[in-house]
């Protein structure tokens, strides 16, 4: 099978990429001035000093190095060194499935939505129809999500106590719909607007104006002929945006209080939790590159002239 | 002598002709460019026009919502600081961090772009590599090892925003370089015992230009925005100088007690970029770019 | 059906209005086909053929402004619109991109007759399997799972001009059918052209810069120039006194395949003009050796003979 083929070649292809993301943000985190143990109230020099020879921070920094890389490779993300009683595999495997669940509906959402929003403006390009389109994908846009969920907060939840604005409950609906608006908000705009740019150019080309010769219906010709072309855009945007969204989000989760995962890489970067940030760097990374892999697919299967070649 | 291969690279000058009749000809591009302006000078000028200090604490007039009271225009926060002097300072800062981070990506991008996309063949294949290297990490990551190694000089913190937010722009000159790199004019100058350098400088870089000032437009309100959210977890800006990103943050901490102070920012934020949007989109049709 | 033509264009202009002025494309254009019979439009690009063409279809980008009657015998209210791509066809310059490229000829060939004849897939299937057969593809089972860029340029002419006969058009309007295509390969399609009017008695609208290539196929010949009609003759008469300078201008540029070739071809000095710009006079003046001062102030009107030419020009070649 040349398909299975392709994605081992790609997937043997993607370790050395890895290895280098790891390496750098290794070093990088560890040349960075201060460490885990710094702290507002500065402890005693001998405490600090037991406790780097605890975690083996003692120890030279490549001997460290090739100790991450040899528990990396059984799965071990090491001890988190803030979050004192839990290893920061546990941390991932509590927080992750929060996070990628709020953040596969927002994309879903986001790619449903934005697709349709941005093949009507396409349509009706010049109308107003079109103008608002833009407008408000600017404002979704432009709008900071620290400041989007307390507002959906304030309006939904205290004055029209329709949602509840922070608690979480995996089992109960309503609390996914603020978090989940205000992640979604952004992509969905994004995805419009690269919808409708593609789409236009897309309807202006020569096989619609076949199409449109032949006597098919505006539908058709949208659906059947335009769309699969006008959606390699949006496909390429997809592998950044679904390892962003679903590596969760900071703002979001820390305002909706939600256990996810999207605070660890910034707290862990700011307290030199040299563990956490790796780990997370490391969920990153290989979300991203499986997308990647997963949106190269899919724009072979969008376009048939492109063929899988690693 | 590359007498030949210069006249066929100016045909340049007469795109950007057409490119600025269409640009005039488009309203929104029109209202998109003078709302910048009067953004910017109201941004330079603006705090001169009021007789409060943007650090001055005024003990009288505490959360004040907007008016015409001791010149209070658009109100106070909670430590009685005047919110248009504020607002515009941090529009300034904002605008300031904005174009500086962009102007280094350019550089960066353009130069890493070109040299990539020209050398081609291994050269390139291994810069690539990099570009894809770096696009695997999280920017947030960078960031924060950034704020704490310039986190005491702001502009210093946005220039290293700058210089590690170049991979997309290396990657659309690249593409162009490569592009033009076929085409005859190129092969003229080479032809004409021109040299590498001289042609990245005098051909290929001003015919990457019109995609690379579209993405530029488009970067500006991403790093405003950025900013902002750098400002949340408070790592931007820091007191008592404002962006607009540490005033909207401010302000939806105020959200219910006093919503101008989240209202005017993000008003002036939002004009802002909706109009760098929609200046990028023009430009974009204007230079016939293509889809970025 | 009565003897009438099946399609008659009445003073037509296409225009798009514009800042500094509206840039007419076709400017008062009438002309009239036959049922099954092939009349050839001849023009310099620019000239407005694939702008007359694409109005006839109802094809023209939502800015363009409209004016003229259009009238088609085979449609019930007489707009083409409304029966393209069923009673009226059309096939276009570029074979390279004319087709969609994520879809499979059977899956863009089935649904013309899906569409319009609301027949089952399979048998839509089948009926493009055997016109593919007619214009002359080897394997047109195979051909039906291709995509297009699969295909030479020839044969996805060759699939387009399939695609438009499965309906059994009364008119096809030919833009350009074989400019893009390579020497040997147009000659086969104008054959193939030419057959499929005699055995489909389908009228064919040819549209050409190359004299040459409407010469073969077209009874009648349409001169166009700056979008409007210089001359219309019978294609023999045409080639034999044509009495517009701008058609004998053509005609000398034309290589001629039963002559020897001429060891320089002549050509046309100078430019056509614009669609932008405004005449006082005839739009062909400034490129013509028979202009009078005449011609540059009064718009030649166009003068109808007894045997069906016409030409609209103050110093016309003697017949």
């Amino acid at each position: 099978m040349p398909m299975i083929r392709y994605l081992l070649v790609r997937l043997l292809g993607a370790l050395p990429t890895l290895l280098a993301i790891v390496t750098i943000s290794f070093f990088l985190i560890r040349f960075a001035p201060g460490g885990p143990f710094d702290q507002a109230r500065a402890l005693p020099a001998d405490v600090v000093a037991n406790l780097n020879a605890a975690y083996g921070l003692d120890r030279p920094l490549w001997d460290q190095y090739t100790t991450y890389l040899r528990d990396l490779a059984h799965g071990d993300f090491g001890p988190s060194f803030r979050y004192k009683d839990f290893s920061v595999t546990e941390l991932i495997r509590e927080g992750f499935p929060v996070s990628a669940t709020l953040g596969a509906i927002a994309i879903a959402i986001a790619l449903v939505a934005g697709v349709g929003v941005g093949v009507v403006a396409a349509l009706h390009r010049g109308r107003w129809i079109d103008h608002a389109t833009i407008g408000l994908s600017v404002v979704a846009i432009a709008v900071p999500s620290f400041v989007l969920l307390p507002a959906l907060g304030l309006l939904f939840g205290i004055e029209l106590h329709w949602l509840p604005v922070a608690g979480w409950d995996p089992t109960s609906v309503r609390d996914y719909v603020l978090p989940v608006t205000t992640l979604c908000l952004p992509p969905l705009a994004y995805i419009a607007r690269l919808t409708r740019a593609s789409m236009i150019e897309v309807m202006r080309s020569a096989y619609v104006r076949t199409a449109f010769a032949k006597g098919l219906p505006l539908r058709t010709i949208v659906l059947k002929h335009a769309l699969r072309p006008a959606l390699i855009p949006v496909a390429s945007y997809l592998a950044p945006a679904v390892a962003m969204t679903m590596t969760g989000s900071l703002v979001v989760e820390t305002i909706a209080g939600l256990p996810g995962i999207g605070r660890y890489l910034v707290q862990g970067a700011l307290n030199r939790d040299y563990t956490l940030v790796l780990g997370m760097v490391i969920v990153y990374s290989t979300l991203l590159i499986a997308m990647g892999l997963v949106v190269d697919v899919l724009i072979a299967a969008l376009d048939p002239r492109i063929r899988l070649e690693a | 002598m590359s007498a030949p291969a210069d006249e066929r690279a100016s045909q340049a000058p007469g795109i950007w002709r057409d490119a600025l009749r269409r640009l005039r000809g488009s309203r929104a591009a029109l209202g998109a460019a003078s709302a910048i302006a009067i953004l910017v000078a109201l941004a330079i000028l603006g705090p001169h026009l009021n007789p409060n200090r943007y650090d001055a604490i005024d003990w009288s007039c505490i959360a004040m919502p907007p008016g015409l009271e001791h010149a209070h225009w658009w109100g106070t926060d909670p430590l009685g600081r005047d919110l248009f002097v504020r607002t515009l300072l941090g529009t300034r800062i904002s605008l300031a961090v904005g174009l500086l981070a962009t102007l280094v990506s350019l550089l960066v991008g353009i130069g890493y772009g070109a040299v990539a996309g020209y050398a081609g063949g291994g050269v390139d294949h291994l810069m690539m590599r990099v570009i894809e290297i770096l696009s695997g990490l999280p920017l947030i990551f960078f960031v924060i090892l950034l704020t704490v190694v310039f986190g005491r000089s702001e502009y210093l913190l946005f220039a290293a925003i700058g210089a590690i937010g170049w991979l997309t722009m290396a990657r659309i000159v690249r593409g162009q370089t490569m592009a033009i790199r076929e085409r005859e004019f190129i092969e003229a100058a080479t032809a004409a015992g021109a040299g590498p350098v001289r042609i990245l400088v005098r051909h290929v870089v001003p015919n990457v230009i019109g995609p690379v000032i579209v993405y530029a437009t488009l970067m500006v309100p991403q790093i405003i925005l950025f900013e902002s959210f750098l400002s949340f977890l408070g790592l931007g800006i820091q007191e008592p100088q404002a962006s607009l990103g540490t005033l909207i943050a401010s302000g939806a901490a105020e959200m219910e007690s006093a919503p101008w102070m989240l209202l005017i920012p993000s008003a002036v934020l939002a004009i802002l970029l909706i109009s760098f949007h929609v200046l990028g989109d023009a430009l974009r049709d204007a230079l016939d770019v293509g889809d970025l | 059906m009565s003897d009438g033509p099946i399609l008659a264009v009445e003073r037509l202009r296409v225009a798009y209005p514009g800042r500094g002025g509206s840039i007419e494309a076709v400017r008062d254009v009438s002309l009239s086909v036959g049922a099954g019979e092939c009349v050839g439009i001849v023009g310099e690009s620019g000239s407005g053929k694939t702008q007359l063409c694409l109005a006839l279809m109802g094809l023209l980008p939502p800015g363009a402004r409209i004016e003229g009657a259009v009238r088609f015998a085979g449609a019930p209210d007489g707009a083409p619109r409304a029966v393209r791509g069923e009673r009226i066809a059309m096939v276009f310059q570029d074979p390279q991109t004319a087709l969609t490229p994520h879809l499979r000829i059977g899956s863009q060939m089935a649904e013309v007759l899906v569409h319009h004849r609301r027949v089952p897939g399979s048998q839509a299937r089948e009926a493009a399997r055997s016109m593919l057969a007619r214009v002359g593809i080897p394997d047109p089972a195979g051909c039906l799972r291709r995509y297009p860029h699969e295909l030479s340029g020839g044969m996805r002419q060759r699939v387009l001009i399939a695609m438009c006969l499965l309906c059994a058009p009364q008119l096809l309007i030919a833009d350009e059918p074989t400019t893009a295509l390579d020497v040997t390969v147009q000659a086969q399609v104008l054959e193939l052209l030419a057959r499929l009017r005699r055995e489909q008695r389908m009228a064919i609208l040819l549209v050409s810069h190359d004299l040459a290539v409407v010469a073969g196929l077209a009874a009648r010949i349409v001169v166009m120039y700056a979008g409007r009609v210089v001359e219309e003759a019978p294609a023999d008469a045409l080639f034999r006194s044509p009495r517009h300078p701008y058609t004998a201008a053509l005609i000398a540029c034309a290589p001629n395949a039963d002559g020897p070739i001429p060891a320089r071809m002549a050509t046309l000095p100078g430019q056509p003009p614009g669609a932008a710009e405004r005449f006082a006079g005839c739009p062909f003046v400034a490129r013509c050796d028979r202009s009078s001062d005449r011609c540059r102030h009064e718009p030649p009107a166009m003068v109808t003979l007894d045997d069906g030419r016409r030409f609209a020009c103050h110093e016309p070649l003697p017949a």
